[in-house]
């Protein structure tokens, strides 16, 4: 079995994963002695972090990981200072000096397991170079750099935040707190977007209509939660029309618009591009239109817990994401949908002489899209207790499409991968939340975003990863004393 | 082609050639909505010099830019960065002008490295490595906005003599008034930003209709693979129009500096969708292959005609254009549909 050269290979990998999971199970454990506010997880102030590098680093280079909790109580007394109020100053300062005293016992494991994870890759490379090599299909494989990607990237968050990977168990909102849990909660509408986007991709189409629909989704939403507006301008905990037409309304205006660009693309075979740019162009039009211009808002709690409550301790919008991924996984892989997809995406004339339906499939295609952009714009609306037709699914085309490509889904069509595209999805968060805690900006955010997706689509590109598994393949046959052609 | 080709066509029927039949419909729909909008409105004034030379200097930037659209568009691609980058270039000049004392003109030189190069790495990647044009240009419309957020989150404004003069700058017509020019009240007035919007549509249209690089450009967007194998050579014009859509996004941007004279991290937010869709508007096909500079011309001067009408109306939201322009769209890609499946039907016979 050839398999048996690249055992070295899987085996790094595995002891990878290994590791990784069990600084996640360390990072748990830190959860209870962690005291750091909620707060100050989400938004770190920009003092902070590079502060806290430079200490980090200092620990590496002396090994005195005392002056460096110093140097950090310092550090935290000035910058609280600023920020408090005279009488909580006293109050944070004893919570940080507490915390602090430990500071360096909590570093220094994780950053001993940080430093070998690097010494491992480092081996890894170095090592596949010469005897070893990862298995080839793992290397021609788009998925495996997307994960990478997004370890590396987690890991680099762990080194500014040592207790990045704490989650803990808030009794109060029955939630659990944590970085991670943040970045899967505030993904769930691009993941829920991009189960679509993945479809469409698939089809070799592309819907730049989401972002738009999501706008339409919350503006419906909050017009039949509102219908009172002109009358009571306070929100009160109640909805003017039944519940339950505040969910369906939206969610069948969101599926009719996929409708019509599934039957612009399917019927008269227009480019999806620009099928879509319709809707694009005239959706936030009719957002504004739906509620006046005006920007309304709800207090209606069953609204408010689509995107702010909470079930088995799992924000709701991961909940309604993970049954998104799940049913639109099960209807595409348990069923032959999803075949019939790749079908069409790779020749759509040849699947209709085959006895496929290839525009019945484009058309439901487009309108699971608009449904699920439907159901994120609910999601994105309760979370913001308002509609915000300028704002809502701002460049969420974009971001899903990304999210699409990053997890290695072909923009040309053919062959998708759900798995992919929610690793793709969760790494543009990543990437948010890293950038975040640099304590830059978030309309910068899109600078550095730009910066890591371009490295992780040029490494994914076709001639890219042609040359590495050329090279892999080359070393084998000079190792077998094969001869290619 | 010219010389196997003797002039036998008379001049009407290479006008009424079935090829331009796309840029005929857009100026009809063009000139409907402009005699609907003086029938409404001239009362207010709408047909007079002044409002139909508005739509230029209000549009100008989005014209610059859909020269360098409709050259990306007929190759087969597509530029979601150029907004980005003229919003970049206006930062630029603001920032370079107001905060670091540079000469304006040294930051429009700037800008235009930046943006060409910017342009000439995308066509790169997008050649060399097939990374998709939508995924490529998303990417440095990404890094084009967030490297306006990280010069300045504020708008800055210019306040400089040389770019005060040259947005001040103005053919002004008058009226004439017994044999004289009456000075006080002017007609109609064309500045800077006209003028280089309808030369870069003079330039363009001679790049695509008389040069032998204009004509590598259809044939990439008829057929890439066919072009390939002519020994046309793909991966330099392909390149290089990328590298000529950064510069027109650059001009776009001097152009729109002018036009508001400040610069902006979040300004023309979604302009790359108004240039793409006037394009389109104009009859340039996103397959690749058909379109033409005067269609373009005219598709900018449509999609400027809307929020023009919605003004001179004053009661409508202005969101209707929005619709109306997602409308419009809608009518001139059936227009397309209907205008490729006749010829196709055509070639069949």
């Amino acid at each position: 079995m050839s398999n048996k050269k690249n055992l070295p290979g899987l085996a790094l990998l595995a002891v990878l994963c290994v590791v990784m999971v069990a600084m996640g199970i360390w990072g748990f454990a830190l959860g209870g002695t962690v005291t750091l506010s909620a707060a100050e997880l989400a938004a770190p102030t920009a003092t902070e972090a590079p502060a806290e590098e430079v200490a980090t680093e200092e620990a590496v280079v002396e090994e005195t990981a005392e002056e460096a909790a110093g140097e950090e109580l310092a550090e935290a007394a000035g910058d609280s200072g600023v920020s408090l109020q005279e009488s909580a100053i006293a109050e944070h300062l004893a919570e940080r000096s507490g915390l602090q005293s430990f500071a360096y016992l909590k570093r220094f494991p994780l950053l001993i397991t940080g430093v070998l994870l690097g010494v491992a890759f480092v081996v890894a490379l170095l090592i596949s170079g010469n005897k070893m090599r990862m298995p080839e299909s793992l290397l021609h494989s788009k998925l495996t750099y997307a994960v990478v990607a997004e370890l590396a990237i987690l890991m680099v968050c762990l080194w500014i935040r040592p207790d990045f990977f704490s989650i803990r168990y808030e009794p109060s909102s029955g939630m659990l707190i944590g970085s991670l849990i943040t970045i899967l909660n505030r993904s769930a509408e691009i993941t829920i977007i991009a189960m679509g986007m993945t479809l469409v991709i698939a089809l070799g189409g592309t819907d730049i209509s989401v972002g738009a629909l999501v706008a339409v989704s919350g503006a419906l939403a909050l017009k039949f939660l509102r219908w009172d507006i002109d009358v009571y301008t306070t929100p009160g905990d109640y909805t003017v029309q039944p519940f339950i037409w505040v969910l369906l309304v939206p969610l069948a205006v969101c599926l009719l618009m996929g409708l019509f660009n599934g039957a612009l693309v399917a019927k008269l075979s227009i480019q999806p591009i620009i099928a879509t740019l319709i809707l694009m162009v005239a959706g936030r039009g009719i957002a504004q239109i739906v509620t006046d211009g005006k920007q309304y808002t709800t207090g209606y709690t069953p609204f408010q817990f689509i995107g702010g409550g909470s079930f088995l301790g799992l924000p709701m919008p991961v909940v309604i994401s993970i049954v998104v991924v799940a049913a639109v996984a099960l209807f595409t892989r348990k069923t032959a949908f999803g075949m019939f997809v790749e079908s069409v995406g790779v020749n759509r004339s040849a699947s209709r002489v085959s006895g496929l339906r290839s525009d019945r499939i484009i058309l439901i295609v487009y309108m699971l899209t608009g449904f699920l952009a439907g159901i994120s714009g609910l999601i994105y609306s309760s979370r913001i207790s308002s509609c915000d037709s300028n704002n809502a699914g701002l460049n969420y085309e974009m971001d899903a499409i990304l999210a699409v490509v990053i997890g290695g889904t072909s923009m040309s069509g053919g062959k998708f991968s759900i798995a992919g595209t929610v690793i793709g999805s969760i790494i543009i968060r990543t990437i948010v939340t890293f950038v975040l805690y640099f304590g830059i900006t978030s309309e910068s955010t899109m600078a550095f975003k730009a910066m890591i997706i371009a490295v992780v689509i040029v490494l994914q590109s076709e001639p890219v990863r042609n040359w590495m598994s050329k090279r892999s393949k080359a070393r084998k046959s000079t190792v077998r004393g094969e001869v290619h052609a | 082609m010219l010389n196997t080709q003797p002039k036998r066509r008379s001049l009407l029927s290479r006008i009424l050639n079935p090829k331009y039949i796309m840029v005929y419909s857009t100026i009809a729909v063009f000139l409907i909505i402009y005699i609907v909008g003086a029938i409404a409105y001239g009362g207010k004034g709408f047909t007079t010099l002044r409002t139909f030379l508005l739509l230029f200097s209000d549009n100008a930037y989005i014209g610059i830019s859909a020269v360098g659209m409709t050259m990306v568009l007929i190759t087969g691609g597509i530029d979601l960065s150029v907004a980005a980058v003229a919003s970049l270039t206006g930062m630029f000049i603001a920032y370079g002008n107001s905060i670091l004392g540079i000469d304006p003109f040294i930051c429009i030189a700037f800008s235009i490295v930046v943006g060409v190069g910017l342009g000439l790495l995308m066509g790169a990647t997008i050649h060399y490595l097939n990374v998709p044009p939508f995924i490529t240009t998303l990417t440095g419309m990404f890094l084009a906005r967030g490297v306006c957020s990280l010069i300045s989150r504020e708008s800055i404004a210019i306040t400089n003599e040389a770019i005060d003069a040259l947005a001040g700058w103005k053919i002004t017509f008058y009226h004439l008034v017994d044999g004289q020019w009456e000075k006080i009240k002017p007609v109609a007035t064309i500045n800077f930003s006209v003028l280089l919007f309808l030369a870069m549509i003079v330039i363009g249209a001679i790049i695509m209709q008389k040069t032998r690089f204009g004509r590598n450009v259809y044939a990439i967007g008829g057929n890439e693979q066919s072009a390939k194998l002519m020994g046309l050579p793909v991966a330099r014009t392909k390149v290089l129009v990328y590298g000529f859509n950064g510069l027109c996004s650059v001009l776009a941007g001097v152009a729109y500096v002018l036009y508001v004279k400040s610069g902006w991290n979040l300004a023309l937010q979604g302009g790359e969708l108004d240039v793409i869709s006037a394009t389109v508007i104009g009859g340039t096909l996103l397959t690749g292959g058909v379109g033409y500079m005067f269609g373009t011309l005219f598709g900018v001067l449509l999609k400027g005609t809307i929020p023009a009408l919605i003004t001179f109306n004053g009661t409508l939201s202005s969101w209707w254009g929005k619709i109306a322009t997602g409308a419009l769209l809608l009518l001139f890609i059936l227009l397309q549909r209907a205008v490729v499946s006749g010829s196709e039907r055509k070639k069949k016979v």
